[in-house]
């Protein structure tokens, strides 16, 4: 296995143009990623708040007509690609992303949803269908909304099935850093 | 967030709401009380307030049917498409 870790600035950081090539040496960029990103006790430290939320939809969401109006369970499966789908989106989104929000759906899918004003919110439903249905307002950059087949077999396949998702959120907060920066 | 009367693809998409404007705080938790927690598996513990205007800035509009309660009105206009499925449509 080769790996390339290059420092930078006051820590250490994967190379940019460094690709893993091996199942292990992909597998030790996910750990990376994920540490970096796990900011413990601070806004980034999102995952833990998440991994709670969803296990309080397994707990109130699992029966048929949870909401009083007719809902259909979220299913188990439902929530396992949920929890895989956060998990990753932490991986793969740039650190100081806000955590979204976990909502339960009437039609037994949980919604991932991201806002930052009433012009710039993105959000994604996740079932168990096979794919994801998704929409945003990007501010100046207009709207979107379409849907995508999910591929979840393995942690390679499902991050090839968030990237177009990871562009939309990574859109969604580029004009808040911007304005932080300037 | 719409969805249709009795799950029948052929019903209208609407958002069951309450006219909240002239009522007491108490008075829109009796309503709760009344109309949804005797109905769901536990009892409500929040709900969300928002002014009509935002229904109206993106073209939506509501029904404001009475039923079964006064105050009740449904929000309506959604997109549909009878060859789209319900989960898609839902974020148009």
């Amino acid at each position: 296995m080769s790996s390339a870790i290059a420092i930078r600035g006051s820590g250490l950081a994967w190379d940019v143009d460094y690709q893993p090539v091996t199942d292990s040496s992909r597998e030790i960029q996910r750990t990376w990623a994920q540490k970096r990103n796990y900011l413990q006790g601070s806004a980034s430290d999102w995952l833990p708040l998440l991994e709670a939320a969803i296990r309080s939809i397994k707990d109130d969401c699992t029966i048929a007509d949870w909401d009083g109006s007719g809902a259909i369970p979220v299913s188990i499966q439902t929530i396992g690609l949920t929890a895989k789908i956060v998990e990753t989106l932490f991986t793969m989104l740039p650190r100081d992303t806000p955590a979204p929000d976990l909502i339960p759906e009437a039609e037994g899918e949980i919604c991932i949803s991201w806002s930052v004003d009433a012009g710039r919110l993105f959000s994604l439903s996740v079932g168990a269908h096979g794919k994801i249905n998704f929409a945003g307002q990007l501010g100046k950059e207009g709207g979107i909304h379409a849907w995508q087949p999910i591929d979840a077999t393995s942690r390679s396949t499902l991050e090839e099935s968030l990237q177009d998702i990871t562009r939309y959120v990574e859109k969604l907060y580029a004009s808040t850093k911007a304005r932080r920066a300037a | 967030m719409p969805r249709r009367k009795d799950k029948n693809k052929n019903a209208r998409l609407e958002t069951s709401v309450c006219r909240s404007q002239s009522l007491s705080d108490t008075q829109v938790w009796e309503i709760c009380a009344a109309h949804f927690d005797l109905f769901a598996p536990t009892p409500a513990i929040g709900r969300g307030v928002g002014p009509a205007s935002v229904v109206f800035d993106v073209d939506l509009g509501f029904d404001a049917d009475g039923k079964p309660y006064p105050e009740h009105a449904n929000i309506i206009g959604w997109y549909d498409s009878i060859d789209t499925p319900d989960d898609e449509l839902k974020h148009y």
